[in-house]
């Protein structure tokens, strides 16, 4: 009986953990789901890329052309990340902030730039 | 077989740990190996480098499976396994030590990945390999590689590893907590796997172990700091089992609470900077005991920091939340697999 009101308790505690970080949860999911979004479009759109149409017209080189579509590739995914960070990095920022301004108001803001 | 090998192994780490861990509190007490816990108002003495031990029980409990299981590339797994992680926490002992500059730390932990690199190029001319290096992704299995850039990838990921598990060690179990999680987390998914990931799932039971111990000792009031040497350790072991169980994703999801820590400390300072040199400080102790957010703008948005944007917290209960965060990412972390593995557009590229 211990052991059940024990884990009881334990779940309750759990609950009201999430509860008070239902905000940083949002976040995480929105994250996660805009990481799965970034595989996805990286495998239907960059992966099948070829850069040899383009160029082909002007070099004639299949090793330059590889290059240029593994640059090509790696530029993209490389982009994605960075934006999905960017935007990981605001939204975190934004809700501090926001939570700060709203929960604890009375505390002054030391002297620097407020995200 | 298998599930014999991975419950012995958690359990002689579970007990080497217990056994060994007083011992090295004890001995590290004698050489003045002593920090203040600087959370709490009596500002209390407690043992540093607790983290040997967990170096030390990680590497002879991974030699186990090696002398047992007869396959090759396990035990080639298992070598490399023991040199990046004694490297990597050999690098966090010199720290502990000497003081490493902040910029010198990640460049000497990406260094450590050279005996993974070298040994798969090695065993890649006799078609053999310990490591994957066409990870399979969530929904679209392996339709996007990303062949050349892996090998690039595998220095970056160590050293961030190892450096983000570094950064979360802030309260006493913020750090060992929340990888019991993560740890727990990469076993099932080395299970789930398709086929099942027999060095994922035999290292993270070690793991498992060891941080079970570890945590015991370290949670509030802590009676040990794991140091740079037990960070670097466990984040080493991270990367490790992440690339050769072919978890990538599934780590990174899981261990989105490091990474938002790091993430967000190395962008608000704009780099590597040394935590003591970081002018304005995250939080503070009130009167209470209870720990606060400060509202310095400069200062890093740390996670602890970003549980405690809502009032302040006890010192245990920031390191609670922390586990439960990681709890949450490793939940999505299993969906991921299950997205990887059993529900996909493009099938994964199965061995």
């Amino acid at each position: 009986m211990n052991i059940i009101g024990a884990i009881k308790n334990k779940l309750k505690l759990l609950l009201s953990d999430l509860r008070r970080h239902l905000g940083l949860i949002f976040i995480i999911t929105f994250i996660w789901i805009l990481l799965l979004i970034g595989i996805v479009f990286l495998a239907i759109y960059v992966g099948p890329l070829e850069a040899g149409e383009i160029i082909y017209t002007y070099i004639h080189e299949e090793w330059f052309i590889d290059l240029m579509t593994g640059i090509i590739q790696v530029g993209m995914a490389g982009t994605y990340v960075l934006v999905w960070l960017y935007i990981w990095q605001r939204m975190v920022r934004m809700y501090f902030w926001r939570t700060v301004e709203k929960y604890m108001p009375s505390i002054e803001i030391s002297p620097g730039v407020k995200e | 077989m298998l599930s014999l090998f991975i419950i012995i192994l958690f359990v002689v780490s579970l007990v080497l740990m217990r056994v060994l861990l007083p011992f090295f509190m004890k001995w590290l007490k004698e050489k003045g190996k002593i920090g203040i816990d600087v959370h709490k108002l009596n500002k209390p003495e407690v043992t540093e480098m607790g983290g040997i031990t967990i170096l030390i029980v990680a590497c002879v409990v991974a030699l186990i499976p090696m002398i047992f299981i007869n396959d090759f590339i396990i035990r080639m797994q298992i070598i490399i396994f023991i040199s990046v992680v004694g490297l990597v926490g050999l690098i966090g002992l010199l720290d502990d030590l000497y003081r490493l500059g902040s910029k010198i730390k990640p460049l000497l932990t990406a260094g450590a990945s050279l005996p993974l690199i070298i040994a798969n190029l090695i065993l890649i001319q006799g078609g053999q390999k310990i490591f994957s290096i066409d990870p399979n992704f969530p929904l679209v299995g392996n339709a996007f590689q990303i062949t050349v850039l892996y090998w690039l990838l595998i220095p970056i990921a160590i050293a961030m590893a190892a450096n983000a598990v570094n950064m979360m060690d802030v309260v006493n179990g913020a750090m060992s907590g929340p990888c019991i999680v993560v740890f727990g987390t990469l076993l099932i998914c080395s299970l789930m796997k398709n086929p099942i990931s027999e060095i994922g799932a035999l290292l993270s039971a070690i793991m498992l172990g060891v941080m079970i111990i570890f945590y015991k000792y370290n949670r509030f009031p802590a009676r040990i700091f794991s140091g740079d040497v037990g960070a670097f350790t466990i984040g080493g072991a991270l990367a490790m089992i992440a690339i050769m169980g072919g978890l990538e994703v599934v780590t990174i999801v899981v261990a989105m609470p490091f990474v938002v820590n790091a993430f967000q400390i190395l962008s608000s300072v704009r780099g590597f900077v040394e935590g003591r040199k970081i002018k304005e400080r995250p939080s503070i102790v009130q009167p209470d005991g209870k720990i606060a957010a400060t509202r310095g703008a400069k200062a890093p948005i740390t996670l602890m920091r970003l549980t405690m944007a809502k009032g302040p917290l006890k010192e245990n209960e920031i390191a609670r939340h922390f586990m439960v965060l990681t709890l949450f990412c490793g939940v999505l972390a299993i969906i991921t697999m299950i997205l990887t593995y059993y529900i996909y557009f493009i099938p994964p590229n199965l061995p």
